[in-house]
């Protein structure tokens, strides 16, 4: 029954939120971190911007595969560095919106004739999938959500997984990062995703995946999140680079568009 | 859609990729396995260690920057400064109070570092106190501290 | 088998006998010996960095000693003083006797 309890008091939270005094109740549900704590966690060097140099960088430097061709052989990083900002992106070949890690696969199976592309989940395809976005930094968010019908299928279908509540405790993104975002949940700001959501300043997450999680010491990709907040959420997760998820990657995405690239970020 | 079409749907999504044994990663499996733990070091022990039992003041020379809140008790930035000449700093040591072993680090400076400075990112079980104990050349020990609260987090 | 790491001067430019500060990173897991394996039951044995030496030129100018209380992929930042043209090298050594070097180069007029 205690739990029964819990759902209802953060449902009934939910509830007053959305009628406009959250940052009341925020005030008095708890304690949040600090601006100025939170600033020292950012001086020093943050350890993805290792992972990302350092194994990301040599990856993207060896020659793989039958044509023995590295990424750096086709690709300048001066004109790769545009392209990363508009991923998760259709491709004519598929007909299918696909994210900046699935394009690595398909170059790699394509165009340097490796047998077996790096798996989504591996720190291989991660490391490359991080030094691209940190050789983009600097550069804009730019995906797009509506030239053809695939893509605002996509997108479309992205805000549904959003909204749908899921598993035992009936939540969904939607719910912490829109309705209850700003409140604090066990001293942690809950934000929004994207620029601002009803006034309340977002992290545009997309810009900053991958990202260090400084809780587990390693670099994941926005979809591992996903991941991860889906089982803390006791809800069914969803598989890497199902038409889920990357539907789900180009909505979080295109809430982030404009917005700089910063990553790989540190992230809890 | 309801939403059992969609689990029954994303249940049958297949991910289409393949496994790829590499070699780059491999000291992160397989890590050895012992029945049990290192010896645990309380805070009056590892001081002990580190005076030698000498008398400990407090000292406002010794700046102490750590967060009132950790975002979470895994990596939680610690910074210390002593503010004297280098000459007269011979280490800096930093010690957790309810860790497990409670002395985290110890840094020994010559004139070299200009600076008797250091800052790195420490581990807290709990909330607690962090303790930064200067030595001085002379051989007398000074003091700052701060409790840090530990959150259990949001999600994950 | 050395690990990967990344020292960096703050501020990029100094002069002579300007105090400037080292950051350091180096991928580590720094298990405490503390954490039980799932499957097991077991302890996942300690395997931390137990020394940091940095040398400037031929002189061991700082040296650390680590428990497994420091965070995984260590970050330790200190001062130098720029007195001379010369390598500033850190060495990490863990309690398997694993050894990893990063050298970078301090010059001044």
């Amino acid at each position: 029954m205690k739990l029964k309890g819990k759902v209802l008091l953060f449902g009934l939270a939910v509830l007053t939120a959305s009628y406009g005094v959250n940052k009341a109740i925020s005030e008095e549900a708890g304690q949040a971190i600090s601006e100025e704590d939170l600033k020292l966690y950012q001086s020093g060097i943050n350890p993805g911007e290792v992972f990302a140099q350092e194994v990301g960088g040599a990856l993207f430097n060896k020659p793989m595969g039958s044509s023995n061709k590295s990424c750096a052989s086709c690709h300048s990083e001066e004109k790769l560095k545009k392209a990363v900002g508009t991923y998760p992106k259709y491709n004519e070949k598929l007909n299918a919106v696909i994210s900046l890690q699935q394009r690595i696969q398909m170059c790699q199976k394509l165009n340097q004739g490796v047998d077996k592309p790096f798996e989504l989940k591996s720190k291989e395809n991660t490391a490359l999938t991080t030094y691209l976005k940190y050789i983009a930094s600097g550069e804009k968010i730019n995906v797009d959500t509506s030239s053809n019908p695939v893509v605002k299928e996509y997108y479309n279908y992205g805000r549904y997984v959003y909204e749908l509540k899921r598993g035992k405790r009936n939540l969904s993104c939607a719910v912490c990062h829109e309705y209850a975002a700003g409140m604090v949940l066990r001293m942690q700001r809950l934000n929004p995703l994207g620029h601002e959501y009803n006034g309340i300043k977002g992290t545009n997450a997309a810009a900053h995946w991958p990202g260090y999680r400084m809780t587990k010491s390693e670099v994941y990709t926005i979809e591992q999140r996903f991941q991860q907040c889906m089982s803390q959420a006791s809800m069914k997760v969803l598989p890497l680079g199902s038409k889920e998820m990357v539907a789900l990657e180009l909505y979080v995405t295109s809430l982030a568009n404009g917005a700089t690239i910063e990553a790989p970020g540190l992230v809890r | 859609m309801n939403r059992r079409d969609f689990l029954r749907t994303t249940s049958l999504t297949a991910v289409s990729t393949a496994v790829l044994g590499s070699a780059a990663f491999t000291d992160s499996f397989g890590a050895e396995l012992v029945d049990n733990p290192p010896p645990k070091k309380s805070f009056d022990e590892a001081l002990k260690e580190i005076t030698g039992g000498k008398a400990v003041s407090d000292s406002d020379k010794v700046k102490l920057i750590a967060p009132e809140i950790a975002e979470n008790g895994a990596v939680v930035p610690v910074t210390v400064e002593v503010e004297l000449p280098i000459e007269q700093v011979k280490a800096i040591h930093i010690l957790a109070d309810k860790n497990h072993n409670a002395k985290t680090m110890s840094v020994y400076f010559t004139p070299a570092n200009g600076k008797a400075y250091i800052s790195t990112r420490i581990r807290l079980a709990e909330t607690m106190n962090v303790v930064a104990v200067a030595q001085l050349a002379d051989g007398s020990f000074i003091k700052a501290q701060k409790p840090v609260k530990v959150t259990i987090g949001g999600c994950g | 088998m050395a690990r990967q790491a990344l020292v960096k001067i703050n501020p990029k430019e100094y002069k002579k006998d300007d105090i400037v500060r080292v950051d350091s990173v180096i991928m580590h897991p720094m298990d405490t010996g503390l954490m039980k394996d799932k499957e097991s039951g077991k302890y996942i044995a300690a395997h931390y960095i137990t020394n940091v030496e940095v040398y400037y030129g031929d002189e061991k100018i700082t040296w650390m000693e680590l428990s497994g209380s420091v965070s995984a992929n260590p970050f330790i930042s200190f001062y130098v003083k720029a007195t001379k043209t010369a390598p500033l090298k850190i060495v990490w050594k863990d309690n398997k006797g694993e050894v990893t070097e990063k050298v970078i180069d301090i010059k001044v007029d």
